[in-house]
Parts: structure tokens; sequence; C-alpha cells
């Protein structure tokens, strides 16, 4: 039994896809974030109804929402006045529809005869509408993974939300352009054991609907969730993946951390540690004249948690403490930023002497902790709470929550976990009947898996091809596998091809900053042509392809001519004799002809052959 | 209605909607909440709502079983999901107007303003007591002390004048009986011929009569009800005393315009801000917090005194278009069911097709006029003023052939207008000079610079 299966690891993934199709979900919107400046904004407020209440009390919500606006760049051909909402949807894109089917169908879905669109409760502001059109396409389904099924237990089409632009106090700024681009939402089952198996799920997922054809490409078009659970634990959602490396991190600490909490939980039982409900101390008399600039001038709070010392300095994982978590808390639920605690190197703070003071009046014994918040009494008593609510969730365990992913791979304290999102009928839109006959039809013409394809390439490239395994692997990952066949059509040698379609650019893009994506097949063609003819050497590549890449309409006759072609035998002779006069201590040297070699082929940079320096050398250094 | 086949199968088992089943269909059980079936569903699909709070249907074929699920439904309801369910807790029938506020009555008669939706069925139903608008728009406690009533619900496009002087009737007995105010709740895309007909019958006005409705419904977070309820509240109790509608004034959540019922239009199918004033100014501009700025001089103030309802009205009354190549033969369909007065709506200065034209309508007109039918000209471009001297046309039209030009009248006024007039008097001299006469604002003298579209509106 591994760890993972030890500590009763449960693990499932959520994603989040933007679909690339010609239009928005419900209206003919381009679907795509606007590169050019909005043309207006318009702003709102929302009212609180049902659902999303996120275990607030509605008269709490309500409270909350009346101080808020939100406000919303128009942007002219990304967004209507649907995204506005001042107009009800048009109908279901049904090429979006067609998408998530087709997924649906790829996993092994059940797909309900009859799709019913529904309104999510979202008041956060980012729907205009105050809800998110969304509806359930699948359910039911298995995906297979090295390690077994893995159920899906949902796949959703719906509608994604602005992205926020500025948060400021009371207001929060969206752009209307990313509003109704279709998603699909895909949840697994938490059928995940390991770390690993989480990441190949999540990457398994994105091939899947990348399988389509219709995948967006790009920064923020994927979000990926993950749900943690140990035994004894309890269930975390962890948002905000950026990556699949990230993956593995994220839940490994995650289980530390939840079993950090657990063990905790045993030795505050044993330490017979009792809820705290901590009288506020008023201090500031202390604190005021400190050397530290947190406190100078400042209000200071006390609160004294008895028998609790080391606690706060414990690591829940390799990078972060209870200490960090609590700070977290009241960072997520207070207005104040932090709190600072006995248990840290208070002469960092400059308030060593300050804490002994505090400790003596507030008569603290050995094994205490002492807990200071700066700001005026309201918000430091509110924050002390907070506080003190998280060290009495340490006795129950581990709290339900939702967490932030953190580029560490820690995660911090984000909101508590959501409630069952209040859903009912969108009934501007009809419901939508799946024939047998649409459904039929999308089988025949399924997809195939990227994975498959790639494994045929894999296999055309490595047996018929006889491509090493390694350079086979980078033609597909750089999806160079048709240029590799026009070329190696056109009679190239396929040894070289397979060089420079792989190390070869990626050199010149990670070393040289060469801009490889303005290449064009037709570059690639007339290189190789060059080389074929003898105009140029296999060493000249990188420097004519760089030269493409600057000035992609020109000929390979001119790229040569300006320099980039083979140099002619008088020029070549030149800089042999020049590199020869510049080094002539190397004469004498037994390794002189290797490192003079070196030198001319720095300076002809490629433009011409090895072969030809050696023997020019040569005979010059015979002279 | 779901279909026969299924009707049955559930009446022999006992369900109905909102009970737990099982669907069992091709070997996979599907469980959840029957739902109701609501229109353009196909009939044959059973619609569940799954445990995850998403609805599906499923089609009933052959070896499709439906029963009664054993299992429980996960969970408690929460208190605060019947919030989210649109179930009022109890605690909630604590939540009171307050006495010492100012009295409004609240007529409903319809609009989604006026409703709410049960967020497990979707189903829509009529908000009914004064705590359920009150959970939803607690804010109107610090306004007013409502009383809420509902004469009659009804579809806005299904109401007629009959629907309007019932109104009149019950707006009248809430004014004279002390209330400050009165505000109605109505659909919206004919709460401006209500607002019309109430500023004719509604006489001797000395209160507010605020008509509102919402264009985005109330279910959703956006809706604009919440607001625009809130600012007729603060309309209602304040010191303008016309017939007006209280609307959003921008696409923003910022203010609402209170616009004189004989001068206001509906102009968008579905913006917030649809309903513009047209050929003047709004009469106020209404902030949620009660700010309130004048923008219209031309008004009645607050007083007192009884309304006077005077709602008589011949409904033989039509509104027709005039458009290039239109036939004017329809008058004769018309006068021949008895109709005694039309309201054209005539393109540009008040043009009507004359003999030059392959259907000319001047000819049927003057006959007409001479046999004691009226004929008023409103302008189809909706802004501006009709005209009955600039071009011989016009003058042709309205000095030989005796239509009456309608002024700066919006069609839509003009008809209700008339229709009033000819529920008085038959003369067609006497229905000529009401006409012309203003009696509730709806003809103006002058027409300020800043009064077209948005120019103006939204400084």
């Amino acid at each position: 039994m591994n760890e993972y299966e030890k500590l009763g690891l449960k693990c499932g993934i959520e994603i989040h896809q933007q679909l690339d199709t010609e239009h928005k979900l419900f209206c003919n919107c381009a679907c795509r974030l606007s590169d050019s400046d909005p043309v207006s904004s318009f702003s709102r407020k929302l009212r609180p109804v049902a659902g999303e209440t996120g275990g607030i009390d509605p008269a709490a919500l309500h409270e909350i929402l009346k101080n808020k606006s939100f406000h919303y760049s128009v942007y002219p051909r990304e967004s209507c006045m649907v995204e506005g909402d001042e107009e009800p949807p048009h109908d279901l894109n049904m090429e979006g529809l067609d998408m998530a089917l087709t997924i649906g169908l790829l996993m092994d879905c059940s797909i309900p005869d009859e799709i019913h669109m529904m309104r999510k409760t979202v008041i956060d502001g980012s729907n205009t509408s105050g809800f998110q059109r969304t509806a359930i396409i699948g359910t039911g389904g298995k995906i297979k993974t090295s390690f077994g099924d893995v159920g899906i237990t949902n796949l959703c089409l719906e509608e994604e939300a602005c992205q926020i632009l500025k948060k400021e106090e009371g207001r929060v700024y969206y752009g209307l352009d990313r509003l109704g681009i279709p998603l699909v939402e895909i949840g697994t089952s938490p059928d995940i054991r390991t770390p690993e198996q989480a990441r190949e799920v999540a990457g398994k997922l994105g091939m899947i609907v990348r399988s389509t054809g219709k995948a967006k490409r790009g920064l923020g078009t994927i979000r990926q969730d993950i749900n943690v659970s140990i035994k004894g634990g309890a269930r975390v959602e962890i948002k905000g993946a950026q990556n699949l490396r990230m993956i593995p991190d994220l839940i490994r600490k995650e289980t530390e951390r939840q079993r950090s909490l657990l063990e905790i939980r045993k030795e505050l039982k044993k330490m017979k540690f009792r809820k705290v409900s901590p009288e506020v101390f008023h201090v500031s008399h202390i604190f005021r004249e400190s050397g530290s600039n947190i406190t100078r001038g400042k209000s200071t709070y006390a609160v004294l948690i008895p028998g609790f010392s080391g606690f706060l300095k414990r690591k829940i994982t390799p990078t972060r403490t209870l200490g960090n978590e609590i700070a977290n808390h009241v960072r997520a639920k207070s207005n104040l930023k932090g709190i600072i605690h006995s248990d840290e190197e208070l002469e960092s703070y400059r308030l060593s002497r300050e804490f002994d003071f505090l400790s003596e009046h507030l008569k603290a014994r050995k094994g205490d902790t002492l807990i200071i918040a700066v700001g005026d009494g309201e918000n430091a008593g509110k924050t002390m709470k907070v506080v003190a609510d998280r060290i009495n969730q340490l006795i129950e365990g581990v709290p339900e929550e939702t967490r932030r992913a953190l580029e560490n791979g820690d995660t911090e304290y984000m909101r508590p976990l959501p409630g069952a999102s209040r859903l009912y009928p969108e009934t501007d839109i009809p419901p939508i009947v799946i024939s047998k006959k649409m459904l039929d039809n999308i089988r025949k013409n399924l997809p195939e898996l990227i994975e498959d394809r790639h494994r045929k390439i894999k296999k055309y490239l490595t047996e018929k091809m006889k491509i090493g395994d390694e350079v086979s692997a980078q033609i597909i990952k750089f999806d160079k596998r048709e240029l590799f066949d026009k070329l190696i059509k056109s009679g190239y040698g396929k040894n070289i091809v397979a060089t420079t379609l792989t190390s070869t650019l990626r050199y010149l893009e990670r070393k040289e900053n060469v801009d490889v994506k303005k290449l064009k097949d037709t570059h690639f063609l007339e290189t190789f042509r060059a080389l074929k003819e003898g105009k140029i050497s296999k060493e000249a590549i990188p420097e004519i392809l760089k030269a493409f890449s600057e000035r992609p309409s020109e000929r390979i006759e001119d790229v040569i001519g300006k320099g980039g072609g083979a140099l002619s035998g008088d020029e070549l002779r030149k800089t042999v004799l020049k590199t020869i006069r510049e080094n002539e201590n190397l004469l004498k040297d037994p390794r002189g002809e290797k490192i003079l070699l070196g030198l001319v082929m720095k300076k002809v940079r490629g433009r011409a052959e090895a072969k030809k320096v050696i023997e020019l050398l040569r005979k010059e250094m015979g002279k | 209605m779901y279909s026969p086949a299924i009707r049955k199968i559930l009446k022999a088992k006992g369900i109905k909607a909102g009970d737990r089943i099982s669907v069992r269909k091709k070997g996979k059980t599907v469980e959840g909440l029957l739902m109701p079936k609501t229109g353009f569903s196909d009939p044959d699909s059973v619609v569940v709502k799954l445990d995850n709070g998403y609805n599906i249907g499923i089609r009933h074929e052959k070896g499709t079983l439906i029963s009664r699920s054993k299992k429980k439904e996960p969970g408690e309801i929460l208190e605060e999901e019947k919030f989210e369910m649109g179930k009022i807790r109890k605690s909630l029938l604590k939540v009171k107007f307050d006495p010492k506020k100012p009295k409004v009555t609240l007529l409903s008669v319809g609009g989604t303003i006026s409703s709410r939706v049960d967020y497990r069925t979707g189903g829509v139903y009529a908000l009914e007591t004064p705590q359920e608008l009150l959970h939803n728009i607690p804010e109107l406690a610090d306004i007013v002390n409502l009383k809420m009533r509902s004469p009659f619900t009804k579809m806005s496009e299904d109401m007629d004048h009959e629907d309007w002087q019932e109104l009149a009737k019950h707006v009248a007995r809430e004014l004279n009986s002390g209330k400050k105010g009165v505000i109605i709740t109505h659909g919206t895309d004919t709460l401006h011929y209500t607002a019309a007909a109430l500023s004719f019958f509604l006489g001797n006005l000395s209160k507010p009569v605020v008509l509102v409705g919402s264009q985005r419904s109330s279910d959703r977070g956006s809706s604009d009800a919440g607001m625009n309820l809130i600012c007729a509240s603060h309309v209602a109790t304040g010191k303008i005393a016309e017939v007006g509608t209280c609307m959003h004034g921008s696409t923003n959540d910022d203010y609402c315009h209170f616009i004189r019922g004989t001068k206001v239009r509906k102009m968008h199918t579905s913006r917030r801000d649809a309903f513009r004033p047209i050929n003047e100014s709004p009469l106020t501009r209404v902030w949620p917090d009660g700010k309130t700025e004048v923008m219209n001089r031309n008004h009645r103030t607050r007083g007192e005194g009884k309304v006077e309802v005077d709602a008589r009205f011949e409904p033989r009354v039509a509104l027709i278009k005039v458009y290039p190549g239109s036939d004017p033969d329809m008058i004769e369909y018309y006068v021949k069911k008895g109709y005694r007065g039309f309201v054209l709506e005539v393109p540009g200065l008040g043009h009507a097709p004359t003999k030059v034209a392959r259907k000319p309508w001047t000819e049927i007109i003057k006959k007409y006029t001479e046999k004691g039918i009226t004929f008023v000209c409103a302008p189809q471009t909706i802004y501006g003023r009709i005209n009955p001297n600039v071009y011989t046309n016009l003058r042709l039209l309205y000095h030989d052939a005796g239509a009456i030009p309608g002024e700066d009248m919006l069609p839509e006024t003009a008809y209700v207008k008339l229709g009033w007039v000819l529920g008085h008097t038959r003369d067609p001299k006497k229905v000529r000079e009401m006409m012309l006469t203003n009696y509730a604002g709806e003809i103006t003298r002058r027409t300020e610079m800043d009064t077209f579209s948005d120019e103006g509106l939204n400084e």
C-alpha cells in the first residue's frame, strides 16, 4: 500500500475549457478577448435573490451587495446587448452543443433525450444577468487511464463569465468581451488516488477536449480545479491550478496540510485544549512607542491563548506554517492585513521587548501564545474573532473550504465551500431535443483522439522513418509531422530535416530569441533546396532560418546574398588568414588547429563547411 | 402537459410533480424530483431534477420504467434554502411596514415585477403579501407604509379600456381614502397606454400615481424591479401630482425617470431604459436614496381635493398606421363595424396619400368627416409636431378634408384620448375642440431643443 492509499487520499478533477466556436453561446459576438479599447462602460448593482448566498444570511448578503457596484467595459465586436443584459439570449449555439455532445460521446456519457438550459445564480457581478446559463449534456461517463477507469460525473455546456479588470473598495470592474464564450465543464468522480494520477487525468481531459479541434488555446482558456480529501480530513476544493505540472505538487502539499491538521487535533485533544473565546485587551500603551513601524503611533490589541505556544510556528506543509494559515484567514475575512504572534522571531519585528512587557501585563505563562492585531477597536475585535474561530476549528479537524493554488504548490484559504447553487430553468431558451439520429450522426463522425493520433505518428516516425524516439517525440510535440512529410517527400535527408525541425528551431527560439512562428513551410522548402543544390552548407541553416523569421517575404537568393549564404572561396581564405594572424601563438600549439577551426567556424557562422575550413587551415598553417 | 401516456402512468403510481422518482431506461437509472411540464418541452419526455440541481428530459419509450424512488432526498432543506426557494421563513413574518411612514397603496395588475419564481420548478407566481415584497426589497420599509391590493392580474398585451376603467376606480378609491399616492405594478408592454388612460380618467388629480414595471424578470439578481419600486416609492410620496411611469433612466442602475403618462412611450423591446419621454423632458430624475431632480417645471404639485373619475370611453376607435401603398378601404370596414373615430399615424409633418397616389386617403377622410366620423393625425415619426399648413397637401388634408392635426401628441396617447373624448360627445365640433385642448399635458405649446431622443436625457 503506498503512502497515499494509507492516508485514504481521494481526488477529483474539474476542468472548464473554452470552446473556439464561430460565435458565442447565446449571441453572435466573436469569441475572443478584445484587443481594442472599450468604447463605453455601464454600471450595475445586484440584489440578493435565490441561490449562492454561500452560507451567508440573506440579510447580511443584502448589506454586502448594497455597497458594491459593478462596472462593465463594452467592446464593440465582442459584446452586444445580450452581454449587457439588455436583450434576451438568442438561440443556443448549435456548434457548441455539437462539440459538447461529441465530448460526451468520447467519454461514454449518457446523454439526456432533452437538454434543459438552467440558470445558476451568480452574484459576484461576473455575469451581468446575475446568473450563469448552464446545461447538463452528459452524466455517468468514464475515461481510461493507466491506473483504471475514472468516472465522469458530469459534462456541462455553459457560458463563460466576465473577466475581472480591477477591484477597488466597493467596486469591481469587468470586461464584457469574455462573457458568453462557450465553456465545457467536465467533472470526475473522486476516483483518483495519487498526485500523479491526477496529473494524468487532467492532461487526459484536456486532450479529449482538444481532440475536437475546437478548444480555445492560450492563457486563461482552461481552468483546472482539484478536490482533495484524506481519511478523517475534509473535502477541499483547490482552484486555479495553472498548469499540469503544478497539480501533483498541489495535491502533495494539500495532503500534507490535512495530515498536519489532523495531527494537531490529536495533540490538542491530548492536551485537553478547550475552545477559546479570548478577551481582547487594548494594549496600545505598550506598543505605541515601539521601534516597529507596524505599531508605532497606532492602536494595538492583544489576546492570550493559553497552552498554545509552538503551534503557530508549526509547519503544516514544508513551506507553510499554521501561523501563515491564520494570517490568511485574517486577510480573507477581516479588514486587517495580518497578526503578529509570540511564536515568531519578534526581534525581526523589533518587538521582542514589547512582547515581554505584554507577557507580564497579561500574566502569561510559559506555554501561552500572545497575539496582537493593529487597527481600531472594532476591526481588531473582528480580527481576533476570526483568529479564535480558526484556532477552535483545529479541535474539530480539517474544515471544508475552497482554497486558491499558490505558485509554490501551497494553497491559501479563499472562501467557504459553496452550497449547492440554486439552479432553476432558463425559460428564455426552449428545451432542446436530442434525437437518436443526431447522436448517431455525431457518433459516426467522432474525431480521433489526439493521443491515438500521436501514437500512430510515433509508430510511423520510429518504425517506418527510423527517426529516434526523442526526436520523434519532439516532432509530435511541436506538431511538425506534416512539414516533416512534405520535406521528406521533396527528397531531403530525413535526419537533417528532423534535426532542423526540432533541436535547431528550439535552439533558435530559446538561445537567439528568434520568432520561429514567423517561419512558413516555404521557408523550409527553399532552405533545403538551397542545401541540396550546394548553395549553402548545413551549418548555415540556423542563420538562414533566422533571417527568414526577420524578413519573411524575402526569397532565399536575397537571404544568401545578404550574407546568409556560403562564403566564396576567396572570402573564406581571407577569414582563415586573418584568424591565423590574430592567433599566431596557436601555430605552435598542438591543439592549435582545433582551436583555430573553432574560431573560424564561429566567425563564419556556418557559412562554410568545416571540411573546407580544415583544408584551408592546414594549407595556410603549413606555410 | 405531459402526454396522456405519461399522465396515465403517473396517476396509476400516485406520483405528482415534486415527488422523488426513479426512471429506468436501457439499463440506466436516473433519480430525482419529477418536474412539472412546461410549454415547449416534448410532452413525451419526463423532466427530472437531478440531485445536482440540473434538469434533464428523458423520453418515455417502450421499456422505460417510472417509479417512486425509495431513496430519501439528500440532506435537510436548510432555512436558508427555503429563502432561496421562495418560501417564507417564519421569522420573516415579523418584517412589516412601519405605520409611521407615509401610506401608499400598491395596486398590482401584473408584470414580472409583481411576481416571484418557484426556484424549484421555475414556475412563476404572483407576489401576494407585503412580507413577500419586503423580503425582496427591504428598503421600501424606510420609505413607505404599503398596502397591497390586486384588482385583477393580466398580461398587459391582453388589456383594454375596461381594465383601465376598473383600475381608475381603484386608484381613485385609494387616493380619496387618505393615501399619499398610488403605485401600480403593471406589465411594461402596454404600460404607456394605461398611463395615458389614467391621465385622462383621473380628474382633479392632486397626488402622484406612479406606474412601474420591470424589463428584467424579478427572479434574477440584475432585475430592475427593486430599484424601480424604490424610486417609485419616493415619487409616490413626493410633490409631483401627475400620472407617470417610473423606470430606469439609463442602462446603469443609477436613477429612474418619472415621465408624464401622456408623454411616455416604450421605445425598445428589452432595454431597462426603454421608457422615454417624447417631445418633452422627464418630470423628475429620482435616485434610490430619494434624491430628486426636477427636470420639467410643467407639472401640478401635491394638494388636497378628491379625485373625480371620468372614465367614459368609446371603444370603437382605431389606431391605424398609414404607409406607402396602404389601403384606405380599411376605413370602410371599420365604419361598417360602427367605428366612430380614427387616429391615423401619418408620416412626416402629417401627410396622408393624396389623389396622386394609387391608393389615396384624402378623399375617404373627407367623405367620412362630412358624415361625422373623426380623424386625428399623429406623427408616425413619434417625435415632432403635426403641421397643418406647411405644404399644400397638408392644407388639403387638414383644412379641406377636415382631419384634426394632433399637435405633438403621441399616436398611442391620441388613440386613448380620442376614445375618451368620443365617450363624452358625438358632436364633431365638440370632439375637435376637446382633442385640441390640453387636459393632462398631452399637448404642449412649446418643444424645447433638448427633447429629441437621447439629447439632454442623460446629462
